[in-house]
């Protein structure tokens, strides 16, 4: 039983791998285009903030290099742990696509789940090369294997919940025709309070504390802070995105089942 | 015989909403919505049995692909019962789901960025078929419908004939005892119809599966089905076999008379007033439906009068009986 679920798990992914990669040139833009685009914008802006000060002035704790360093990082980490399901499983829906997952003996979750670790594999290798080059020009130093090994591990956590989130959204599909506007606050609310525009460390304490019980924080500052050998709070990080991973899990299983009988197959 | 598919009182509704035109309708629309209940499928039963192959038919919108999506488990039913095969099928149960198939002609089931081969593979899996009978079906057939070489081609890149053929092998290939198929051959050239309706003529013939139609075109009904099953408004009109349908209209004869020289007097057009007369545009041919009994009376009577060309007699062809039913579908008594 477990090897032929494993088998279908397996050639799902490797299908999933064929179609990621069928454009090369939709692929590349639509990997690496918006990771550059944000580090050449965030690198120029940080910049000109910092050169308004004298050399080795802090802003909340960054030093300029250290906030170049952060971005560098936060660029690495949308790479690797980051990606944006939702619009295709609200197409999905919106399009009646997904009688056909409805006609094979394999689940809808299971099938999005496959193809989003096939592009987290995707990924890794994107970011590794990503990293390289980020190494070599010298904007990140070498953290130690541990480090890169455990804040791996951890992205791939943090990778699982956005993918869970991503999904919630898509399902919405089922009763709004149009959901762009929802993902695009769901993506703006998220990245701003997960430390991915700006650090933690410049919001007041309160909203930090009160933050700390959501996922928010650990989505990117934390995993900044890791990557950068610092750890501490990484079992509560891991145990957190772990139980708001079930959550939404749940979540989704309920409003899968609640969708589908509103489900008209239109265009079918 | 073993019942396959048995629906009772199957119901429906879908809800929609009115919106007037124009920026004043949007407006209004924003802020008061007026609902629409469409009942698409009313109080439907249905008894087919193992091995049978049914054609529903019916104009657009009739509700004959909203059967289809109720029988797959694809859509939940509002009101009645409904068994496939013994399973609810909105249950969806995966022995279910392994017991079916469904090919729709507008829409493809295979993925489109990669070759057919890469999601046969995927299939194999999804419904567990042991690679040597995987292999032997595939291999069967590719060769039948003449489609080895595409295998390995990337699916957006193959005709749509080409394209159906592989549609119909991904459904087959882990031998459902069910197959529904919602317009198979639409948009198809008469060569690629009719290769597919060859193929599942002889695959029905092979496998004794059960076959579900929809098409509006008639000869994949003539030759394939045995059985048809007519949906008007979402209520069943007519059910029993091709030869009854044949005689909806009455025990009548459908001719076509070639003349001469063209029909040009009134009073001549005027002595096939009675007998349905569709006439071509330079009046030198006309078709008609004559009734059984005055048949042999009739042909004297055109032959003693005009000069006839020819005189080709026909049963009432399925084309012409749908074309009537489509014009005036009061001629079947469907009960409200």
């Amino acid at each position: 039983m477990i090897k032929l679920m494993m088998a279908k798990w397996l050639q799902t992914i490797r299908t999933a791998l064929s179609k990621h990669l069928a454009y090369r040139a939709n692929f590349l833009l639509e990997v690496i285009g918006p990771v550059l685009a944000y580090l050449v914008l965030y690198y120029l802006v940080w910049n000109s903030i910092y050169d308004q000060y004298p050399a080795g002035h802090q802003i909340n704790g960054f030093s300029q290099q250290g906030m170049i360093q952060y971005q560098f990082w936060n660029a690495l980490i949308i790479i690797i742990s980051q990606s944006y399901f939702a619009y295709n499983i609200s197409e999905d829906i919106r399009l009646g696509k997904i009688s056909t997952y409805l006609i094979y003996p394999f689940p809808f979750w299971s099938f999005h789940t496959c193809s989003f670790l096939a592009f987290q594999f995707i990924q890794l290798i994107i970011g590794t090369f990503a990293y390289i080059i980020f190494y070599v020009f010298d904007f990140l130093p070498f953290p130690g294997w541990e480090t890169i090994l455990k804040s791996l591990f951890y992205s791939q956590i943090v990778g699982f919940f956005w993918f869970s989130l991503q999904y919630t959204t898509g399902l919405i599909g089922f009763w709004l025709e149009e959901t762009w506007i929802l993902r695009v606050i769901a993506q703006i609310v998220t990245r701003f309070l997960s430390g991915s525009l700006i650090p933690l460390t410049f919001f007041p304490e309160t909203i930090i504390a009160f933050l700390k019980f959501t996922p928010f924080p650990y989505l990117s500052f934390y995993q900044i802070q890791f990557f950068q050998g610092n750890f501490e709070g990484f079992g509560t990080a891991t145990l957190l995105l772990c139980f708001w991973s079930c959550i939404f899990w749940v979540i989704n299983h309920l409003i899968w089942n609640k969708g589908l009988r509103l489900y008209t197959a239109a265009g079918m | 015989m073993e019942i396959t598919i048995s629906a009772a009182g199957l119901t429906k509704q879908f809800i929609s909403y009115k919106k007037e035109p124009g920026t004043l309708g949007a407006i209004k629309f924003f802020f008061q919505r007026e609902k629409i209940i469409k009942h698409a499928i009313s109080s439907f039963d249905l008894t087919i049995r193992k091995g049978e192959i049914v054609g529903l038919l019916g104009p657009n919108g009739a509700g004959k692909t909203t059967l289809m999506k109720m029988f797959t488990g694809i859509i939940v039913p509002t009101s009645g019962e409904l068994k496939i095969l013994g399973y609810d099928p909105f249950s969806r149960q995966d022995s279910f789901k392994k017991k079916i198939a469904l090919v729709m002609g507008q829409k493809s089931q295979l993925w489109w960025d990669i070759p057919a081969m890469d999601s046969f593979l995927l299939l194999q899996k999804y419904y567990e078929i042991p690679k040597k009978d995987f292999d032997a079906r595939l291999e069967q057939m590719a060769k039948m419908l003449d489609v080895e070489k595409l295998l390995h081609i990337h699916v957006r890149r193959l005709s749509l004939g080409e394209r159906m053929k592989l549609e119909l092998i991904s459904s087959l290939l882990h031998n459902p005892e069910i197959l529904f198929l919602d317009e198979p051959t639409i948009g198809l050239d008469l060569v690629a119809q009719e290769t597919i309706r060859d193929f599942l003529k002889d695959y029905h013939r092979q496998n004794q599966c059960t076959i579900i139609l929809t098409s509006h075109y008639m000869a994949d009904v003539h030759a394939l089905c045995q059985r048809l099953v007519l949906v008007f408004d979402g209520k069943k009109g007519f059910d029993g076999p091709l030869s009854e349908f044949e005689k909806i209209l009455g025990p009548e004869q459908s001719v076509t008379v070639q003349f001469k020289a063209p029909i040009a007097s009134e009073q001549d057009k005027n002595f096939f007033s009675q007998l349905d007369p569709q006439w071509s545009k330079d009046s030198l041919q006309v078709d008609l439906r004559i009734p059984a009994d005055l048949f042999k009376q009739t042909s004297l009577d055109i032959f003693n009068r005009f000069d006839v060309n020819s005189y080709n007699c026909e049963k009432m062809p399925i084309e012409k009986v749908m074309k009537s039913l489509m014009k005036d579908n009061k001629l079947l008594n469907i009960n409200d």
